[in-house]
């Protein structure tokens, strides 16, 4: 598929860079990325492969004993992959890669709920809505309105909080005015409270991010499947490199 | 003319034709498919102008700053803001969540008072407060107030009413925090104390989660300047992983720890312009805590203890230790010998001019005619009234360490918004405006820095929940008593007269988010500085010098709080956990996408084990294990973790409450009468 | 069946095509049905909870549509005013009217927000910006919305009982055949428009 022919001139390619250097997994993110997507709390039954979670905190250790054992907490997410595997897979045309801004729409209202899409991630970075969305009572004061709620039976994923570049380019129109990338920033990477997340533009050469992915300590997870992920962590960590080059404990020195 | 049934059929088959020649079976495909996509029971998210307001956080003793954003009046998402006087803008994911707690399932709706067959009925308020105060009238015993966060302006007014024949009690976490241990090390108390952030540079922790949620959330990572931390602790906490450096050490040994480095710091000259009294005395204490002594006594060897004690430059290294939101305080020696590094690097170089605030000001109740005790120095079965206020504490408090301390027949009152621990345990439960209804001032971190912020209320509370004020006024009218000095119908009232203290006093200054620091020549009324509060203000004290003679006391570096008995306890628990761990009135109920949705926080019932002791003793996941301490049991699941030394058990604290939290509280294992209760014996058997 | 009775004479004609015309009948009668009798069958209507003439405020009020339904300070569009902005001037009677009292004997005196019933409002999972298609698109309010600013009175609110969507969001005739906004505001009323214009959307673009 070739992207770059449907990309209109200047339009941004948005991705993100997480440091697990910094990242201290006290789950902030998660709380502020359910409390924004109006995700509802977990159900009695529910546990991390069957939760609505949108960003999901993992702890990955490298599998040695104490005192050298090593953990890094990873907040994984969407990928927003260039090539995304969902996208192909989809028999309702429900998720799309938005060639204006570079972010993979997932369109719940249209889902069916077949979770094609969530055998066919290979971040897991896919939910399922299990249980229709209940709140304690009166809890419903405080859903965001810039998003939707919704039912059992469709598949969600995040979506890089795009309602909130929609909130602000209107102001920017409003104000005569382009929209500053500082802007638009998703409530995940408001809400770290040491700053491990940063969020911007890929096709501005001197953004954050863009610095980020240039760096030596930056990869990708299973770079080798081809999905071209748009988020890249960062570690200065080896063991974190090989065990996210493999996703297999025992083969991170191999490429397979 | 017969109709017969080939006509019927006809009929039939004109009207399916004209059936899908009419728009019928079209509209009805259509308008059920849309039906299908908004269905009737999904909330619908009320539009409304976006606003935001500014407040802060009320869970826990730290108060981070709230720019809550509101969505037509109503709060939909809040964020931190980095003007406060210490901070850079985390919250940690309970105050992510804050403005959900107005609707907490398991609020107090109603008075509760335990029957004789010992369940909670609803009952009166008149009936309740009768009790509480013909309770207090016949007492023999002591009447105490617990009060978990000291220093709030409701903390002057329990002291005003219990004047002269009460004490205030404050949890153990509380009364020997860092601060007030450092300053018991002075022979004279010099005060409230500062440490100037700007100038550090290495953080030595011992124990605390300074790279998690001490103080506030990410205070060290945000910091302009890179401080390198160093970090002793028996288990590989979040902290230690992220620390440049980790010492692991055996648990419970940061006292022996704290002395070999005394020791290393002494030979270094680090106490030359001392008294030499004291320098003495200290090296006395410190002498036998050589490098080889303290590496039989904790593991940490001499090539290590050498190159820390060098790293630790006076003027530029601070010391850290404290009380575990969950696991409560060190032991006094050992929290004691911490801050003696903290007098010998120099680090404690500031006063904060003693501002009279809230209950340091006589003029808010008569601070001198009550006692206050750590909860743990009370004498046991002694008190006979205890009226709780645990809100903003943010630590955790066994209730065997307070039931300990209780007279037979000891009525137990609990002032909390939820039923929670304490409240489960007491016998009158009052209602509380819970976190983000009420106004509520914040004063300073208890002893460290000398602040006052204010958060402010969205929506109201329960119709039931009282007014603390309120509840004091009501109790004292039926005791009868005089209360002419703090004489306040509310918590608002106080407030304002709070301000008029700090107004007319014009010391300090006013640090304002996005806005330059103003001075009390801009805020010269009261109602200017309540605007300005409203808006995300917060006063900090001014500094000055430490007055007192710099001339220090050991004596506490010599106690033995807790006699080792013998056991057959082999292996240690050990307690640890966040502050949104700590309680269940901090925690909204979206904060079970951490606990049951992600492999981050232990769910209450795991117990995170070493997977090579997993292996040695055989505990199978496929049998019922239960953890067993000499003060009761609880049943566990064993999670295999590798940061754990092998021999100890890890568990978190469990806020109780409706499901998912409906599982015991390691936090109950706690021994009565023991001082610290981060490492408890214990010892895993199959259930 | 034989076009012959069993006496031997002729059917009548009524007997004769009685099959065509029991065809006809039926296919007729539903064809009526459907076209005549079930469109209202599918939709309920209900009143305003207050009559309201809006070209009484603009030409005696002198007002636009912009006066009543701005935008914010933020570019988000405001809907429809608030119990404040109407009370800046409907403190007292200004005319006549019944439904002027009304308003201010049931919604000023006691502050009660008026419920109004949203024609052209969306189900919460589209989002539209007001301000892009204004400002940026030069629309006029008339163009989607029709000539509200001069009608006398509003018209009862009307939704479809199984999708539940108002019907100037649903679309007023059974063919479907509108295309213009002021008649339909499905998706792809939008899209077809949006097409048009050269300005091909992403999902994303309207979804939420």
């Amino acid at each position: 598929m070739s992207r770059a022919k449907e990309k209109p001139e200047g339009a941004p390619r948005y991705a993100m860079t997480i440091d697990l250097d910094k990242c201290t997994g006290c789950g902030a993110c998660m709380v502020a990325c359910a409390v924004e997507n109006n995700v509802p709390p977990a159900q009695s039954g529910a546990n991390d492969r069957n939760g609505t979670t949108l960003m999901r905190v993992y702890a990955m250790s490298n599998k040695q004993v104490y005192p050298h054992a090593k953990q890094v907490f990873v907040p994984m997410t969407c990928q927003q992959c260039e090539d995304p595997p969902c996208e192909t897979v989809c028999p309702q045309n429900a998720v799309e890669y938005d060639w204006t801004t570079g972010i993979v729409a997932q369109i719940p209202v249209r889902c069916l709920g077949c979770r094609y899409c969530m055998v066919a991630c290979p971040y897991h970075a896919r939910a399922f809505n299990w249980w229709d969305p209940t709140w304690p009572e009166g809890m419903e004061a405080t859903l965001n309105p810039d998003i939707s709620t919704r039912s059992r039976g469709t598949a969600e994923k995040c979506n890089f909080c795009h309602h909130r570049r929609q909130l602000a380019r209107e102001r920017a129109v409003h104000e005569d005015r382009e929209m500053c990338e500082d802007e638009y920033q998703p409530a995940c990477v408001e809400a770290c409270p040491v700053g491990a997340i940063t969020f911007g533009n890929l096709e501005d050469p001197n953004s954050a991010v863009s610095k980020g992915f240039a760096k030596p300590e930056a990869f990708a997870f299973v770079e080798k499947l081809g999905t071209k992920p748009k988020i890249r962590y960062l570690s200065s960590q080896k063991w974190v490199h090989d065990m996210a080059r493999s996703g297999v404990p025992g083969k991170e020195a191999t490429n397979g | 003319m017969i109709v017969t049934r080939r006509h019927i059929l006809k009929l039939l088959g004109g009207g399916a034709v004209g059936t899908i020649f009419s728009p019928i079976p079209w509209k009805l495909l259509r308008d059920s498919s849309v039906w299908t996509q908004n269905w009737s029971w999904l909330p619908v998210p009320q539009r409304g102008p976006v606003g935001s307001a500014y407040s802060a956080c009320t869970l826990c003793p730290s108060g981070c700053g709230l720019k809550v954003r509101t969505i037509g009046g109503r709060p939909v998402l809040v964020n931190g803001i980095s003007n406060t006087a210490w901070g850079k803008g985390g919250l940690c994911p309970a105050g992510t969540a804050i403005h959900q707690m107005p609707w907490h399932p398991a609020q107090l709706r109603s008075v509760k008072m335990r029957q004789s067959d010992g369940r909670f009925m609803e009952a009166k308020l008149d009936v309740a407060l009768a009790a509480v105060a013909a309770a207090i009238k016949g007492a023999n015993g002591t009447v105490a107030i617990l009060d978990g966060r000291p220093g709030r302006l409701i903390s002057g007014a329990y002291r005003e009413f219990l004047a002269g024949k009460g004490v205030i009690v404050q949890p153990p976490s509380v009364a020997r925090s860092s601060m007030k241990v450092l300053r018991s090390l002075f022979k004279e108390d010099p005060g409230p104390l500062a440490i100037d952030v700007d100038q550090v540079k290495t953080v030595v922790s011992f124990s605390a989660s300074v790279l998690e949620n001490f103080g506030q959330p990410g205070l060290l990572q945000q910091s302009p300047k890179k401080i390198r931390t160093i970090q002793f602790e028996a288990i590989q906490s979040r902290t230690a992983l992220k620390a440049d450096q980790w010492v692991p050490i055996k648990p419970g040994t940061e006292r022996e720890i704290a002395l070999g480095l005394a020791n290393l710091l002494l030979k270094k000259g680090y106490a030359a312009n001392w008294d030499e009294e004291d320098r003495t005395a200290l090296e006395k204490i410190c002498a036998e805590w050589t490098p080889s002594k303290v590496f039989a006594a904790s593991g940490v060897d001499e090539a290590t203890l050498t190159s820390v004690a060098n790293t630790m430059e006076i003027g530029s290294t601070v010391v850290v230790a404290g009380p575990d939101a969950v696991g409560g305080p060190l032991a006094i020696e050992a929290e004691a010998s911490i801050q003696t590094l903290n007098l010998l690097l120099g680090s404690v170089g500031q006063a904060i001019k003693p501002v009279k605030i809230a209950a340091d000001d006589p003029a808010f109740g008569a601070i001198d005619a009550v006692e206050t005790k750590d909860l743990t120095d009370v004498p046991a079965q002694s008190i006979e009234v205890l009226i709780i206020d645990m809100a903003m504490a943010g630590y955790a408090l066994p209730w065997n360490l307070l039931a300990d301390k209780l007279a037979p027949k000891a009525l137990v009152v609990s002032l909390t918004p939820v039923l929670d621990d304490l409240a489960q345990h007491s016998q009158v439960v009052i209602p509380t405006a819970l976190p983000f209804t009420t106004v509520q001032d914040i004063p300073g971190h208890p002893d460290f820095l000398r602040s006052v912020r204010m958060a402010q209320a969205f929506g109201a509370p329960a119709d039931d929940a009282l007014d603390p004020v309120d509840f004091l006024n009501r109790l004292g009218k039926i005791l009868g008593i005089n209360r002419d000095v703090t004489a306040a119908d509310s918590l608002s009232e106080l407030i304002e007269k709070q301000a008029e203290v700090l107004v007319n006093a014009k010391e300090g200054v006013v640090l304002q988010p996005k806005k330059d620091p103003a001075d009390f020549d801009d805020i010269d009324e009261a109602d200017e500085l309540l605007k300005r509060f409203k808006r995300g203000a917060c006063f900090v004290a001014a500094f000055g010098q430490i007055d007192t003679a710099l001339k220090f006391s050991f004596d506490s570096l010599g106690i033995i709080s807790d006699e080792t008995k013998k056991h057959d306890f082999t292996m240690q628990l050990i307690l640890t956990g966040g502050v949104e761990r700590a309680s269940l009135a901090s925690r909204s109920p979206i904060l079970s996408k951490v606990d049951q949705e992600s492999g981050l926080n232990p769910f209450a019932d795991g117990a995170h084990v070493n997977p090579e002791t997993i292996a040695n003793l055989a505990l199978l996941p496929k049998k019922r294990w239960v953890v067993n301490t000499p003060e009761g049991s609880i049943k566990v699941q064993i999670r295999p973790d590798p940061t754990v030394p092998p021999g100890v058990i890890l568990m978190s604290g469990a806020p109780n409450g409706p499901k998912p939290w409906d599982v015991a509280n390691p936090v109950e294992l706690a021994s009565p009468g023991q001082k610290s209760w981060r490492i408890i014996p214990a010892v895993i058997k199959e259930a | 069946m034989s076009n012959q009775t069993r006496g031997g004479t002729r059917r009548s004609l009524l007997s004769r095509h009685m099959g065509t015309l029991m065809f006809l009948a039926g296919l007729i009668g539903m064809l009526i049905f459907g076209w005549v009798f079930f469109p209202p069958m599918l939709y309920t209507s209900t009143e305003q909870p207050l009559q309201f003439n809006h070209k009484i405020h603009m030409d005696e009020g002198g007002m636009e549509c912009a006066d009543c339904h701005p935008f914010r300070a933020d570019g988000t569009f405001a809907s429809l005013p608030t119990l404040q902005q109407c009370a800046e001037c409907h403190e007292e009677p200004i005319g006549d009217s019944e439904a002027e009292k009304a308003f201010i004997d049931e919604y000023v005196t006691p502050g009660k927000e008026v419920n109004w019933y949203v024609y052209s409002r969306q189900p919460m999972n589209a989002y539209f910006s007001h301000i892009a298609h204004v400002k940026t698109g030069g629309f006029s309010c008339e163009e989607c919305h029709g000539d509200h600013g001069n009608s006398e009175s509003i018209p009862p609110y009307q939704t479809n009982i199984i999708s539940g969507y108002s019907r100037a969001v649903g679309g007023q005739a059974m063919a479907g055949r509108e295309v213009l906004p002021t008649e339909v505001m499905r998706m792809d009323t939008c899209s077809d428009c949006h097409i048009k214009h050269g300005r091909r959307t992403p999902c994303l673009e309207c979804h939420k």
